[in-house]
């Protein structure tokens, strides 16, 4: 008695990989069940020359591009751990932008087993954390921000939702860094836990972003650092690390950091 | 460490011999050159910092395509993902300067096409498999996906591709995609 035999299995089949048993009883079943013998003449004509129609592709490969990129790859131990999050600092990389475009994101469902996986990629969080930051916005400009909502109410409401998914009261203190006024709050995702980023446009030097996410990792003092093209400030209380990350000179934006690491010290309710 | 060095120069000749290659898959994943570019970039660097973990005798090229695959799953397209970005661009992926009059590139940009149009997970099984070809199990190791799950893939990938290739006649059998 024959089971109707799958799509996969006939799959398999067509494609060589049956053992020699599984093969024999299909070729029996087929010989007595027409739909199957049919279904294995449909499935077939998905046979096309894959392997000869991808061979023009491997010419179109920057080859000289690709292979002088890799002459200039430093010996890895030179490189701490995070660079390699993604290989190159460099900012306006079209495909990326690409993808950065239209950032209001919201509800995103994560893959347990990418998260698994990801976690176990960077012996350092905390910098793959800044790398990311960094790597996104330096996708952003002033224009990134135009359709930031206009009326207070609404960017209160965005700050006060941040606030709650991160456990960390932000209003309304967030609200104004130095003279800048907020443009945006909204929720990210980072390694499956929200990441909040708080956006706010400085006329000089384009978007400040302050990036909060929850962390145990102790309270850190303020760290600076320079990131694919951006400056970094970030710290960490008992409850949660802080990234800010803009053009804006150093100093400036020390000063920022301070101020925003005063306003909400003490402020978990974690 | 000797053995650490010695690896990574292979490592480094096999990424100079295959870097076509890898391009082009990050170029079926991704649809964009820019991506592409940039996923074979970070294939590089992972791959040589990671020499140590390459297991001597064992497919280079595979180990590459994995490592390329998980970059891609994990760093690249994800924010796609998390920014509710979908795909663009599919139709403008390949340009072939000039050639595309003949009979022979027109037939070779149909199946592209048809690639191209699969879902990411079926499309990727279809390149390893078909396009680099890989054996189902290895297929499966470069995914890090179970072996059922690589057979369900291209199982629904050549309905698909037959859906649209199979001379229409009203004998044909219209089964419902068998699960």
């Amino acid at each position: 008695m024959s089971v109707k035999p799958t799509d996969e299995m006939l799959t398999a089949y067509l494609d060589g990989e049956l053992a020699a048993a599984d093969r024999a009883s299909l070729e029996a079943t087929m010989a007595g069940d027409g739909a199957a013998a049919n279904r294995l003449r449909f499935l077939s004509h998905g046979n096309l020359a894959y392997a000869e129609a991808f061979a023009p592709m491997l010419d179109e490969a920057p080859r000289k591009k690709l292979e002088a990129m890799l002459a200039d790859l430093s010996a890895p131990k030179a490189r701490p751990a995070a660079e390699a999050h993604l290989a190159s600092p460099r900012i306006g990389r079209r495909g990326l932008i690409a993808a950065a475009i239209g950032c209001l994101a919201a509800g995103v469902v994560a893959d347990r087993a990418f998260l698994a996986l990801r976690s176990s990629l960077f012996e350092d969080e905390d910098a793959a954390l800044r790398q990311e930051v960094a790597e996104y916005l330096a996708l952003y400009t002033a224009d990134s921000l135009t359709h930031a909502p206009s009326s207070t109410a609404e960017r209160e409401a965005q700050l006060k939702f941040a606030g709650q998914r991160l456990g960390l009261p932000l209003d309304p203190a967030a609200m104004n860094l130095g003279d800048l006024q907020m443009r945006r709050a909204q929720i990210l995702e980072y390694d499956g836990k929200p990441l909040g980023q708080i956006l706010y446009l400085d006329p000089a030097h384009g978007p400040v972003a302050l990036c909060i996410v929850a962390a145990s990792s102790g309270a850190k003092p303020i760290t600076r650092e320079r990131r694919g093209g951006l400056n970094l400030i970030y710290w960490s209380s008992p409850t949660h690390s802080f990234v800010m990350a803009a053009r804006n000179p150093m100093e400036d934006l020390t000063a920022r950091a301070e101020q925003m690491q005063a306003e909400l010290a003490g402020r978990s309710r974690a | 460490m000797e053995a650490a060095i010695a690896s990574e120069q292979e490592i480094r000749t096999g990424l100079s011999e295959h870097v076509a290659r890898l391009w082009r898959y990050g170029l079926t994943l991704s649809h964009h050159r820019d991506t592409a570019d940039d996923l074979v970039q970070a294939t590089c660097l992972r791959a040589l910092e990671r020499a140590a973990q390459f297991a001597s005798g064992t497919r280079l090229d595979h180990w590459l395509f994995s490592i390329l695959h998980s970059i891609w799953l994990n760093e690249v397209r994800s924010r796609r993902v998390r920014q509710g970005q979908g795909f663009v661009e599919a139709a403008e992926v390949l340009t072939f300067d000039g050639a595309a009059d003949t009979e022979t590139h027109i037939l070779a940009i149909q199946v592209m096409n048809h690639v191209h149009a699969l879902p990411e997970a079926q499309r990727s099984a279809v390149f390893l498999c078909y396009v680099e070809g890989l054996s189902y199990r290895e297929v499966a190791e470069v995914l890090q996906i179970p072996i059922g799950t690589v057979m369900s893939r291209l199982a629904a990938a050549r309905a698909r591709i037959a859906e649209v290739t199979a001379p229409k006649s009203p004998a044909l059998p219209t089964r419902e995609k068998a699960k």
